[in-house]
């Protein structure tokens, strides 16, 4: 018997240059001994010899092993966008490891869609593109002009970074059937009246959607190919537990889910948010339900709900004075005066809320709601997570303190919107104090930050280079104070997101009993440079013992 | 890829959206529009979140087809439901008369609305939103929901002001006032004992592709007729001479207040083929329309015009023409 064990379950012991575990009782070791998918002993080549006979694994000799990540708050929508082509301003790696350089010019957007077109054998399929964002090229302007130099036959599509707007070209125009005649908001001209083919919002991009189906993203969470390429995209980056925040819970995509997860080869925990947004049947029981189905690879509690909007779309809920550039406020998608309802029968159900705040008003609506909760129904170690939560002030992080919430930052936006910010919708003082995590560590708020993938690069070590040192993409520092230590950001990117999805038993740590998930380091991150962190260079990860090394960039 | 054949012809969905804050009466409108739709096949959507349980069944009673689409407002991932939703409404092989959607109480109902000018399965009717005369004031001092109250009003093609019996006439007054200040349109309809111009929601005269039928006026229908405000009601507009594409539109853009829609089939002196004219409050709509026959072109307006006001926009109409000019 006891032979029949050990063929199947075979103990291994890693061997690493250093191993960084975030258990602070036993901070850095060499040798992590494997059994059964978890971690049996952690330490040195001399406390190894209390595991004779174990196979020794030199493979990750010079490198450094850190806790596999922990993304808090991303989507899987991020796996479907890699079916289109990438057109961002920013570097990002696409599911099969390959580096698309970010494009810096509109010549370059139109020569990777020219080459992109290259590879398509019908000759009127719509080429899809993703990412763009004029953001970055001031008043120049991407329009059916350029677009049709690409193909004036071919519709072209391409996709925002901020999943609001897209660029057309005249063929695409005129198979969706939009003309200089319509009066609706949304369709930008220009300065001859004349259609630039910019679609702003959901009205106007409606019918284009008609026309490509399912193309860029719609139902990623269906998709079997997305959920594959999310994974890979999360494994790149050093990540081996990730969540889709915003899930239906459908019968098909929880199928999807099981059966891709399943896959002995699929690389990453995955950890969906039952949204009531988005499903409306079954409430609390759907999600109670799904918890039978639960497996080491696919776990289940979080519930989200979005109250308002986002702070670049000028849709997030502000507190006076509004928006710098004096736009009116924002948007609720759920009316304040229903949250506590809204919010109960999940709080009592003992699920776990993640709740999309981005404004100051918003964060303060949810924390009052979140108060009469509580006070009528008290519940330990609840772990209400507030998430973005990007406006927040010193009043309301008290307060959620006392509430014993959690918050998930969105501190990518400092690098990726923060001179927006700054100049157009929240001025110095604002943009300043966004996302404060210093302010939350000293406080004691259990804390973590995420990227929001697909809206910007699921990239943990990025994202904690963005909250350590607060620089946005022109170089200016939003609010030195509020830049955390080193060691609270690698903590936040593994343990604090694992404590916000209450998964801190079995993973975010390097430590006795929990899952064998290890990121692979090229180099210590704690000897980096700061400036360094976002340049780290990830080798690939173990998940629950196996080992998935990361395609070459 | 689904797109049609240039020039292939669409059948469009008529689109109602109901708006306004929370309690102001859009379930009422709902259960009055579905028990008046006289054979008509409605789909009903609804996308208020909440209140949603109770609304559903009240309207499955009446219809058997509602879709709860509990998501609130149309932004990012979670619009992507409204967008399928949308469309495979437009795809089912025998698409509904109506598709109403209840806009959730708050949303702006304008951005759902959009949809019906521009995508070619859908033609937008009206914005009807509704306005509860007891709490209106006090929703519109509201600091976290009542600038976006303001924002349903002023984005109305057609107010209906609800619970007007439980009020004293000088508060009528007041709230009536406040709406004018905030609304785009003159059109504002109590609703007496939950009874309503049907004209605000169905049109009486389908526009056939002879165009000759077309001219009809549109009739108020029984039970409505008698509690429409007197000076509610279609008149046409026709000539023989051509009309100029901006000052057509510049003209019915005047008259948007009083307008709750035109609809019309003209030739215009930019365009060879003939031309389908559909405006909604102050948008407007104008699309080839394939058929070379019409003889001349004429416009049916419906709204809020007394005979005066039904003579200037006559008037302001000929000028539009070649022949006005």
């Amino acid at each position: 018997m006891l032979m029949s064990r050990d063929t199947e379950n075979p103990l291994r012991i890693f061997v690493a240059k250093k191993i960084l575990t975030m258990n602070p009782a036993q901070p850095e070791a060499t040798h992590v001994a494997v059994r059964e998918g978890k971690i049996l002993s952690v330490g040195d080549r001399a406390d190894m010899s209390q595991w004779p006979g174990a196979e020794i694994i030199d493979l990750f000799e010079d490198k450094v092993l850190m806790p596999g990540f922990v993304e808090g708050h991303c989507h899987l929508m991020e796996g479907a966008m890699w079916d289109a082509t990438y057109v961002g301003y920013y570097e990002r790696r696409g599911p099969d490891g390959r580096c698309w350089p970010g494009l810096k010019t509109l010549d370059a957007v139109i020569e990777r869609l020219k080459q992109a077109q290259q590879g398509m054998s019908s000759p009127d399929a719509p080429l899809l593109a993703w990412g763009f964002d004029p953001i970055f090229f001031g008043a120049n302007r991407l329009s059916v002009r350029e677009l049709d130099t690409v193909s004036a036959t071919r519709p072209i599509v391409i996709l925002h970074a901020s999943v609001h707007l897209m660029n057309v070209n005249s063929a695409m125009l005129s198979l969706a059937g939009i003309d200089e005649q319509t009066d609706i908001d949304g369709l930008a001209k220009d300065e001859a009246g004349k259609l630039n083919g910019e679609l702003q919002e959901f009205a106007a991009m409606f019918p284009v959607y008609r026309v490509i189906g399912k193309g860029l993203a719609i139902a990623a969470g269906e998709n079997k190919q997305a959920i594959w390429n999310f994974g890979r995209v999360a494994q790149i980056a050093g990540v081996t537990t990730a969540t889709d925040l915003v899930n239906d819970f459908t019968e098909l995509g929880l199928s999807n889910l099981q059966e891709v997860t399943a896959q002995p080869d699929y690389p990453v925990r995955i950890v969906p948010a039952f949204a009531p947004q988005r499903n409306p049947e079954g409430g609390a029981q759907r999600v109670l339900s799904a918890l039978r189905g639960a497996t080491p690879k696919l776990r289940f509690g979080p519930v989200k709900f979005i109250v308002d909007g986002s702070i670049q779309g000028f849709t997030a809920r502000l507190k006076w004075p509004g928006y710098f550039n004096g736009k009116p406020n924002g948007l609720w998608l759920i009316p304040p005066s229903q949250f506590v309802d809204l919010f109960m029968p999940f709080h009592r159900a003992g699920l776990q809320l993640h709740i999309h705040t981005n404004g100051d008003e918003a964060t303060e609506l949810v924390i009052d709601a979140l108060e009469q909760v509580l006070e009528r129904h008290p519940r330990w170690d609840h772990r209400h997570t507030l998430q973005h939560c990007q406006m927040v002030n010193a009043s309301q992080l008290a307060r959620a303190a006392r509430l014993g919430l959690c918050i998930n930052f969105f501190s990518n936006h400092i690098y990726y919107w923060g001179d927006a910010h700054y100049t157009q919708t929240m001025g110095s003082d604002r943009a300043n104090r966004m996302n404060p995590v210093e302010s939350a560590r000293r406080l004691g708020i259990p804390f973590a930050f995420h990227s929001d993938a697909p809206i910007t690069p699921l990239n943990p070590l990025f994202t904690a280079w963005c909250a350590m040192r607060r620089e946005t993409s022109s170089g200016r520092v939003l609010g030195a104070s509020e830049r955390v230590p080193l060691a609270d950001a690698l903590r936040a990117i593994t343990l604090g997101a694992a404590y916000t999805l209450k998964m801190d038993h079995l993973v975010g740590s390097i430590e006795v009993g929990k899952c064998a998930d290890f990121a692979v380091l090229e180099e210590d991150p704690s000897q980096l440079e700061p400036q360094r962190l976002k340049d780290l260079q990830v080798w690939g990860t173990v998940l629950g013992g196996r080992v998935f090394q990361a395609p070459p960039a | 890829m689904s797109a049609r054949a240039p020039g292939e012809p669409v059948r469009t969905i008529p689109l109602l959206v109901v708006g306004g804050y929370l309690g102001a009466g859009k379930t009422t409108l709902l259960n009055y529009v579905l028990t008046h739709a006289a054979g008509r096949r409605i789909t009903v959507l609804v996308n208020d979140f909440g209140s949603i349980n109770i609304d559903a069944a009240l309207l499955r009673e009446r219809c058997g087809d509602v879709i709860n689409l509990e998501n609130g407002c149309v932004c990012c991932a979670i619009g992507e439901r409204l967008i399928e939703t949308l469309l495979a409404i437009s795809a089912r092989p025998e698409p509904p008369d109506l598709l109403v959607i209840e806009a959730s109480g708050v949303s702006d109902p304008t951005r759902i609305a959009q949809i019906g000018l521009l995508d070619r399965s859908y033609r937008l009717y009206a914005i009807v939103v509704a306005a509860d005369a007891q709490a209106f004031r006090q929703t519109c001092a509201d600091p976290y929901v009542g600038d976006i109250a303001q924002r349903q009003i002023a984005g109305a093609t057609a107010i209906v002001l609800t619970k007007t019996d439980l009020i004293e006439p000088h508060e009528k007054a007041e709230v009536l006032e406040a709406l004018a200040s905030l609304a785009n349109t003159d059109i504002v309809v109590e609703a007496h004992h939950g009874a309503l111009p049907l004209a605000l929601f169905f049109d009486c005269a389908p526009v056939s592709a002879a165009g000759a039928k077309y001219a009809e006026p549109i009739r108020p229908m029984t039970p409505a007729h008698a509690l429409l405000p007197a000076s509610f009601g279609s008149f046409s507009f026709s000539t023989p001479a051509r009309l100029n594409r901006d000052k057509l539109k510049a003209a019915l853009k005047n008259l948007s207040g009083r307008l709750l829609r035109a609809k019309g089939l003209v030739w215009l002196d930019d365009r060879a083929l003939p031309q389908e004219v559909h405006a909604v409050g102050e948008r407007i709509l104008i699309t080839d329309f394939p058929n070379q026959t019409l003889r001349e072109s004429s416009i049916v307006l419906l709204g809020m015009f007394d005979d005066k006001e039904q003579a200037r926009a006559m008037q302001a109409l000929e000028l539009a023409t070649l022949r006005g000019a």
